[in-house]
């Protein structure tokens, strides 16, 4: 697989995180959603890391929000995934599945 | 404090672990502030990494002359005036090229992207009389031992990775 397109397991769920939450996607929701539908905590900083490592491979794009009170003063920075970061995650997907599809220990749905 | 490790953070991710607050407890607060941190400073190590390298290399240098001016300092010879003298020749001929090393490795590579010759000269400058102090305390205070070095040394170059990899402005490092 092309190097451009390899996603590590947080990057894909972050990934996925921003796309369901479409114009929504920050900090805080961003770790939420991967607490309620991944069962796992996710660390704001571990969801930031991971948000500028796809920052800088181009595959999300960041705006500042407005800031409030309640923040101190700073702003939200609001995250949209990219027409190559949508390919990433396709191409991911595509990649896993093929991975998964044959693996007798895979099937039925049992440990 | 809690302002102190705040400012340390990403600003968007400082909002967010106050807006948080609100709704979770005072121990899950101070762990995202530790995670943040470490996470902020392993990417500045990957992303700052000529920096983190002219810092262990300046400090190596200095540790060097350091545990040598140490050496002739504990070496049976006389304490005498001339001693004193030689030591503090030492001393600046360390601090400076210290100041020098540092300089360049830390503030010129920094100038290609910041040119900003004045960052690079206060840079050589702060390690150059911080150095100065330090060495001239090691002369000065005759029963300065091994053991207080390597501490005084283990926490300046803590203190110095600390504010490579921690600092949000790479201009403002020093």
């Amino acid at each position: 697989m092309a190097r451009r397109g390899y996603l590590g397991e947080f990057e894909l769920m972050v990934l996925l995180a921003v796309l369901r939450l479409g114009d929504d996607a920050y900090g805080v929701p961003i770790g939420r959603e991967i607490e309620q539908r991944c069962g796992r905590e996710a660390a704001l900083g571990s969801v930031y890391a991971a948000l500028e490592r796809l920052e800088e491979k181009g595959f999300v794009t960041a705006t500042l929000g407005e800031s409030t009170a309640q923040r101190g003063g700073r702003a939200k920075r609001y995250f949209r995934i990219t027409p190559p970061g949508l390919r990433a995650v396709r191409d991911t997907q595509r990649a896993l599945t093929k991975l998964w599809t044959g693996v007798p220990q895979l099937q039925g749905g049992r440990a | 404090v809690t302002n102190w490790f705040l400012n340390r953070l990403d600003p968007a991710l400082a909002g967010d672990l106050l807006e948080e607050r609100q709704r979770r407890s005072a121990l899950w607060f101070w762990r995202q502030m530790l995670h943040g941190m470490l996470a902020a400073a392993g990417s500045n190590a990957r992303r700052r990494s000529r920096d983190v390298c002219a810092t262990v290399a300046g400090w190596a240098l200095q540790f060097w002359a350091a545990v040598t001016i140490l050496k002739l300092h504990l070496a049976p010879s006389s304490h005498g005036l001339l001693w004193r003298l030689g030591a503090c020749a030492a001393v600046l001929l360390a601090a400076g090229v210290y100041g020098l090393v540092l300089g360049l490795l830390r503030g010129f590579c920094k100038y290609a992207a910041t040119q900003a010759w004045r960052t690079t000269l206060s840079i050589a400058a702060n390690a150059f009389f911080v150095n100065l102090l330090v060495c001239l305390s090691f002369v000065l205070l005759a029963e300065f031992s091994f053991t207080g070095l390597l501490l005084a040394e283990v926490y300046w170059l803590s203190s110095d990775l600390i504010r490579v990899l921690l600092a949000r402005d790479p201009r403002s490092m020093c």
